[in-house]
């Protein structure tokens, strides 16, 4: 559990700092990579926490109701917990995508690290072998 | 406030709320265990000192937080307990900062104390429940802009 406790933090500790660092601040970052990470944060977080994760978009606009309207863009006419919660729905098939990707993929993982344990010490010993 | 304490107020929040969050739902966690869990136990006796930890440090990151300079009011020092003054008012700030402090020394007595599953539970539910007041607390201080 506290491993899973862990996955959420660092999830929600990268989507807020997007929250208030991007998208209110407007920190000058390249865009198509941060895009990319958050992308592979929401697939990662439905592998990793399954279905639990769905719950991680809520969190994230409860925690970017303060943030009002951005600081950095003057103009813009809806506030940032609007786009949040937006942005949260569009990554829920993402997070769904990740929990079915890990059900194919888990199986597959403890299968080989099953196979190399064995291969490594669990067989009969040299001298037992004809 | 010094520019590089009202920086630190500012972009320790990014950790800082996740961490209350999270800190929060293991309170939860923990509170529905504690009860039963021997003392020795080791969720239990890393859990409620790791939990007074979490508290004690968010509750002084809200207070540095509360005494720095709000960026809304531009060059103007309003620092965000004014500006929560102006508007809902400071009393959830000073809720939150007095249960978190009487919940660390309850964390720290259940950790310290050896059997007592009452006091192991209470405290991890008071723990919640602060952890719930501290992101109150800073709603009241960031928002409303």
């Amino acid at each position: 559990m506290s491993s899973k406790l862990l996955v959420a933090f660092a999830y929600l500790t990268l989507v807020v700092t997007w929250v208030y660092g991007v998208a209110d601040r407007g920190w000058d970052l390249p865009e198509a990579p941060i895009w990319v990470i958050l992308v592979a944060a929401q697939i990662l977080a439905g592998a990793l926490l399954r279905w639990w994760a769905l719950l991680l978009p809520g969190a994230v606009f409860l925690l970017s109701v303060p943030a009002g309207y951005s600081d950095a863009y003057a103009g813009a006419d809806i506030p940032i917990w609007f786009s949040v919660m937006v942005l949260g729905l569009m990554a829920l098939p993402l997070i769904v995508v990740g929990v079915l990707a890990g059900y194919f993929v888990r199986p597959q993982i403890s299968r080989a690290a099953r196979g190399s344990r064995s291969a490594r010490g669990t067989g009969p010993p040299a001298a037992s072998r004809k | 406030m010094t520019p590089v304490l009202a920086d630190f107020a500012e972009y320790a929040g990014f950790v800082f709320l996740p961490l209350v969050f999270i800190g929060g739902l293991a309170a939860l966690l923990l509170s529905s265990t504690a009860r039963l869990a021997p003392s020795d136990n080791q969720s239990t006796r890393l859990g409620l000192p790791g939990l007074a930890v979490v508290l004690g440090l968010a509750t002084a990151w809200l207070v540095l937080y509360a005494l720095s300079a709000d960026g809304y009011y531009g060059s103007s020092d309003v620092s965000h307990w004014e500006h929560a003054g102006r508007s809902v008012g400071t009393f959830p700030v000073v809720l939150a900062v007095a249960a978190a402090s009487a919940t660390i020394i309850g964390l720290v007595a259940s950790a310290v104390l050896p059997g007592r599953g009452r006091l192991r539970f209470m405290s991890a539910l008071a723990a919640a429940l602060s952890c719930l007041l501290l992101l109150f607390g800073w709603f009241v201080l960031a928002g409303g802009h």
